[in-house]
């Protein structure tokens, strides 16, 4: 239903060409000006897309509106079935999510020319142009030129809603026609990091609709490559840049920490979600994954791929913030503490356990990985979060010793907008946002918040005064 | 004495000779005898840190096999071992990760460190050299904000541990969180009782031999100067912030904000009628004797650190020095004397500890404050070279002046002389206000001086003398038996009680020698206050002048700070023979100035307001000079002050400069005046 509220609300403004100035988006749309031209066999309109991020296999779609999957035939042809809009565009601020198959590869062609990489390039280490916000090289029948890799690789689980953003400027031309500027990606950020900023464009990507360069141009989605599937795309011309010129004298060296080959314990100011948090622990892998913890309340607080963090604002002159910050693509999770003792089925799960919850300290394990401790009452609780070598899960579980039989201990797994069961046994939480992975055989207790969001929880059994639970967190 | 003796005795006196006075070696007359350094008797000597070791020392303890166990800043904890060679001193990182350490203290084989909100400890389970668990002994509150620094722990002879925790700063002290000002005393299984309120910037305390409990305090709101203070528990140290808190369950303080009255009279006289206020045992000259206060360290060496066993060694952060008291304890109550001791350090001296073989390490780091030593952070050790400086070991309190106990024999005629010695009183306010100048001081006329028959103490009759007064003894005339001059011939005694006794009758009242009779740098003085000078300066004018009439100055200058000592604009154009409009804003937590002077003169003028010595606050660092054209006054944190005044008609490189001592050095900028 959302194509058609657009079509309604959008219909008597929407104009050809991209001359607009106000700020607001206007949104791609399938028929009318503001559109595509006739999609090609491979691209259907669907509601809902599964692709499965650990098997290969078919993709599931659902009837309905507000999301374009692309399909590739088995026998398609180099080239052929790549998606067009009728708008013709310079400069451009494109603003879309996207969702990659297992193994698949796509690009978006500004101005038909230029391609940056969709790729599902997920748990990649080290990416080249070819993995997600690449620039592909270009025409030019050199070696990789100037095809150049994202500043990091923040690539998520194939069949989960990412973002991406892209900053575009065309290329400059004189009254004779002669080029006097190259074409640039003044930004591109995806999943919330910018992975390229300034890079001059000498000139198309092979592939694209056309050799030469030009001042407008139609925006292009690769189709002849791998599936993958797009939706809210939108799109303005880009604003005024407001940034001000970095002064001379303001220059100051930032302080980063990164893991080597061991990870990272660290202990600073975090923000999270607009609150300056004293008592968080933020820990990072050497596969590039991270976690921050607060130690306060005994709750996960957000994971993010990609580099660790900026300590400038700890460890510069007086740190006056004291103020870490995550360099990577952050997943902001609600922030609740892991466990609580519920005293029936119905009751809510609390904000922070105050009085039961007394923290003890970390120890670590010899790969260096923390093991939180903390008292929940008569519980003593062990909690951790490691990944795997890959990087492509975490796996948070707790282990609790209680003397006393307890029979309403609960952990709680996730909460987000909708938690569905996919096919193939993985539960997407958050409109796909990410993914949970329950042990063989466990039946989890969804329900809903008073907030109208859905809540995953596990029961956790006290047997012989010990017990234990886990789940996959795979992203 | 055997002939092994006599050979033994024979090559110390000529060592002693040769480091004594290398310029009289091999000639005849006693002609001029080179003054002693520091460094002849306490040789400086570098630890090298591997490049990318970020060692910026918050704590430091000496474990039992001599290695140092050293926390950071950044949080790490590193064990250093071989620090007294021979070869390079190895590093192996025992923790990381923890929030500001800024202390740490060593006990049956674990670390204990205090990050930010946190006692922690570190314990290396499985000996591999590396901590494995990380446990909370006890834990507080914090706000977030940047001051809130905490120290510890001290651990106590009964296994409990102390902790101090600094204010919050919003723009002046504060204490947002609980207990931020306290000391706390936390037993080991992590349950917490209160012990003393009213600190401001703990950084520094320790326990004596008699198990008294002293912590330094730095200049700043309602601290006049830097301080040391006997800390009883139910004691109130003098900033109310922290009295926020007293109301609270267990607290033993008694006192509200509401008690504390800010009128600016000095400590020791409030603290008569306020009770629970403890004035402190020692004054530390802001200025002269340091600027931040940080490490106490008892020397408990039994002489391998030189001939003050027993005495209190004090660092000094932004002075990058060492400074040496002597305490005593009269009619039940501390106090002593304050006397420079080595200088010279590479960075901000946080940390001391000792050696086994009772050198003295100083663990440093300056970043964001700045310090004369240069470095950002760094590790030095402090060597005695066995000889026998000439100092003025103590002084003690007598019914009627004071006497100077010496290291070592001196010339009896020239120290019984009353003109050899000038002493000052003088004292501080006690305010709100961030610092205080010195106030009500006045001569202490030498009436008689008793040199002991060994020539060793030298008893000095003063008049003048007021209880809860600072007083400055000067001995610049005083002569080892051998002709030297004292290595450091000055000190501070803070004089909270009189002792009882038998004064001593002195018959001839000498007059007092004008020249001699003044405080550091200045002329003497009578004890009448001076005014405050109300003459409107030239070079200080903060109204715009009536013959500009009504017309905007032809530059309006705004310039600020930046944290580290700087100016937040390096330089400024303006024509020859303009209008100028400069508003100086200190936004920074420490007082500046603001001074214009001569093409080339920074480093002079700042050397010649460093020369006013103790009068120099009250002056506003600004010295009397031709080379200094315009300035502002002294500015609190947070203030600000507008001058005009007219640019040279000379073009030129015209430099402006912060002239608090220790600060131009560095906080400069320029102004270019244009044709």
């Amino acid at each position: 239903m959302k194509l058609f509220t657009f079509l309604l609300f959008f219909l008597l403004t929407a104009t050809c060409a991209v001359a607009q100035q106000d700020a607001a988006y206007t949104p791609v749309l399938l028929t009318g000006p503001n559109s595509f031209k006739p999609l090609p066999a491979n691209w259907k309109l669907v509601s809902e897309v599964f692709f499965n991020p650990l098997a290969d296999g078919d993709p599931v779609l659902k009837n309905g509106t507000g999301v374009l999957v692309n399909i590739p035939a088995k026998n398609k042809k180099w080239n052929e079935g790549h998606l067009l809009t009728n708008m013709e565009h310079g400069d451009l601020d494109l603003d879309l999510d996207l969702m990659m198959a297992k193994g698949s590869n796509s690009g978006i062609y500004l101005q038909g020319r230029y391609e940056v990489r969709l790729s599902d390039s997920w748990g990649k280490q080290d990416p080249d142009y070819t993995d997600a916000g690449g620039i592909y090289k270009r025409e030019a029948n050199t070696e990789g030129a100037e095809g150049r890799p994202p500043a990091q690789n923040v690539s998520r689980a194939p069949g989960l809603w990412q973002h991406m953003q892209i900053v575009f400027r065309a290329p400059r031309f004189n009254a004779e026609g002669k080029k006097t500027e190259n074409a640039r990606l003044v930004k591109v950020i995806y999943n919330g990091v910018t992975i390229q900023e300034n890079i001059e464009l000498s000139g198309p990507t092979t592939g694209g609709i056309a050799s030469d360069e030009t001042a407008m141009a139609p925006l292009m989605f690769q189709g002849d490559h791998g599936q993958v599937a797009l939706r809210n795309i939108r799109y303005r011309v880009p604003p005024a840049n407001t940034e001000p010129v970095r002064r001379a004298s303001a220059v100051v060296n930032p302080i980063l920490v990164s893991p080597g080959v061991a990870p990272v314990v660290h202990r600073g100011f975090l923000n999270y979600n607009g609150k300056k948090l004293t008592a968080p622990v933020a820990v990072g892998y050497p596969q590039k994954v991270s976690y921050a913890y607060d130690l306060d309340k005994g709750r996960l607080l957000e994971v993010w791929r990609g580099d660790f963090l900026d300590a400038t604002g700890m460890w510069y002159s007086r740190g006056e913030q004291q103020l870490a910050v995550a360099l990577g693509s952050l997943i902001v999770l609600p922030g609740k503490p892991t466990l609580a003792f519920l005293p029936g089925k119905d009751s809510v799960w609390p904000d922070s356990n105050t009085a039961a919850y007394n923290y003890l300290g970390y120890d670590l394990l010899k790969d260096g990985s923390p093991v939180f401790k903390y008292q929940l009452g008569d519980a003593m609780i062990r909690e951790t979060l490691t990944p795997d070598n890959s990087g492509k899960r975490f796996t948070h579980s707790i282990s609790a010793e209680m003397a006393k039989e307890a029979k309403d201990l609960w952990f709680r797994v996730a909460e987000g907008s909708d938690i569905a069961l996919q096919p193939g046994g993985l539960y997407a939480v958050n409109d796909k946002q990410y993914y949970i992975q329950l042990p063989e055989k466990v039946k989890p207790l969804i329900r809903k918040t008073a907030a109208n969001t859905t809540e995953m929880l596990l029961p956790v059994t006290i047997k012989d005064q010990k017990g234990g639970v886990n789940y996959e967190l795979v992203w | 004495m055997n002939w092994f003796g006599r050979l033994a005795a024979n090559a110390l006196t000529c060592a002693l000779c040769f480091s004594y006075s290398q310029a009289s070696f091999g000639q005849q007359a006693p002609a001029a005898i080179l003054p002693d350094k520091e460094e002849d008797y306490y040789r400086l000597l570098t630890l090298p840190i591997p490049q990318g070791t970020i060692l910026e020392i918050g704590g430091m303890a000496t474990l039992p096999n001599g290695s140092l166990m050293v926390c950071t800043r950044r949080g790490e904890v590193w064990n250093i071992s071989n620090t007294t060679g021979p070869g390079m001193p190895v590093y192996k990182k025992f923790a990381s990760g923890m929030h500001e350490a800024l202390w740490l203290a060593y006990k049956n084989g674990d670390v204990y460190v205090t990050q930010r909100s946190e006692l922690t400890r570190l314990r290396d389970t499985d000996g591999d050299g590396r901590a494995d668990s990380y446990d909370k002994v006890y834990s507080w509150p914090i706000s977030g904000n940047y001051h809130e620094y905490a120290y510890g722990p001290m651990f106590m002879p009964d296994g409990n541990m102390r902790v101090t925790l600094n204010l919050s700063w919003i723009g002046k002290g504060a204490s947002l969180t609980k207990w931020r000002g306290w000391m706390l005393e936390i037993t080991p299984d992590g349950k917490m009782t209160p012990i003393a309120a009213g600190l401001r910037s703990p950084a520094g305390f320790m326990m004596n031999a008699a198990g008294d409990v002293f912590y330094s305090e730095n200049q700043g709101d309602w601290v006049g100067s830097g301080r040391i203070t006997h800390l009883e528990k139910g004691d109130f140290a003098g900033n109310p912030a922290s009295l926020r808190w007293s109301g609270e369950p267990g607290s033993p303080v008694k006192l509200t904000p509401a008690d504390i009255p800010d009128t600016g009279e000095p400590m020791f006289d409030v603290a008569k009628r306020v009770p629970g206020l403890k004035p402190p045992a020692i004054w530390l000259p802001y200025g002269i004797m340091g600027k931040s206060t940080s490490e106490l360290l008892n020397d408990y060496t039994g002489g391998k650190f030189g001939p003050f066993e027993g005495q209190l060694f004090v660092g000094d952060q932004t002075q990058s020095k060492i400074m040496r008291v002597a305490l005593e304890k009269v009619n039940g109550v501390y106090q002593g004397v304050l006397f420079p001791f080595r200088e010279g350090f590479s960075s901000g001296i946080l940390r001391m500890v000792w050696g086994h073989d009772g050198s003295l390490f100083a663990g440093m780091t300056s970043r964001g404050w700045s310090a004369v030593g240069k470095e950002e952070y760094g590790l030095q050790r402090l060597v005695w070279t066995g000889a026998m400086p000439f100092e003025m070991k103590t002084v003690r309190a007598m019914p009627d002046g004071f006497e100077i106990e010496f290291t070592q024999p001196v010339d009896r005629a020239i120290a019984a002389d009353p003109a050899s010695y000038a002493i000052t009183g003088f004292t501080y306010k006690y305010h709100s206000t961030y610092g205080s100048p010195v106030i009500n001081n006045a001569a202490c006329p030498v009436l008689g001086v008793v040199v002991s028959q060994d020539g060793m103490k030298a008893r000095i009759v003063a008049d003048s003398i007021r209880m809860g007064y600072i007083h400055e003894i000067k001995a610049e005339g005083v002569r080892s038996a051998k002709g030297k001059p004292l290595l450091h011939n000055f000190g501070y005694y803070t004089l909270n009680s009189i002792p009882a006794g038998e004064k001593l009758k002195i018959t001839a009242v000498r007059p007092a020698i004008a020249h001699h009779a003044g405080m550091q740098g200045m002329p003497a003085k009578t004890p009448a206050q001076k005014p405050a000078v109300a003459v409107p300066s030239a070079k200080r004018v903060i109204a715009q002048p009536v013959s500009w009439g009504k017309a905007e100055a032809d530059y309006t200058v705004v310039i600020g700070t930046k944290p580290g000592l700087k100016f937040d604009q390096a330089v400024f154009y303006v024509k020859a023979g303009s209008r100028v409009k400069l508003v100086f804003n200190n936004n920074d937590d420490m007082q500046h100035n603001l001074v214009i002077v001569q093409p080339g003169t920074a480093i002079e003028v700042g050397e010649l307001g460093m020369k006013m010595g103790l009068l120099g606050e009250k002056n506003n660092y600004v010295p009397q000079t031709p080379k200094v054209l315009y300035h502002t006054n002294l500015l609190g944190p947070g203030t600000k002050e507008t001058i005009y005044f007219t640019a040279p008609t000379k073009s030129g490189d015209y430099p402006y400069e912060c002239s608090v001592p220790g600060h131009f050095y560095v906080m400069q900028g320029i102004m270019k005046v244009l044709n």
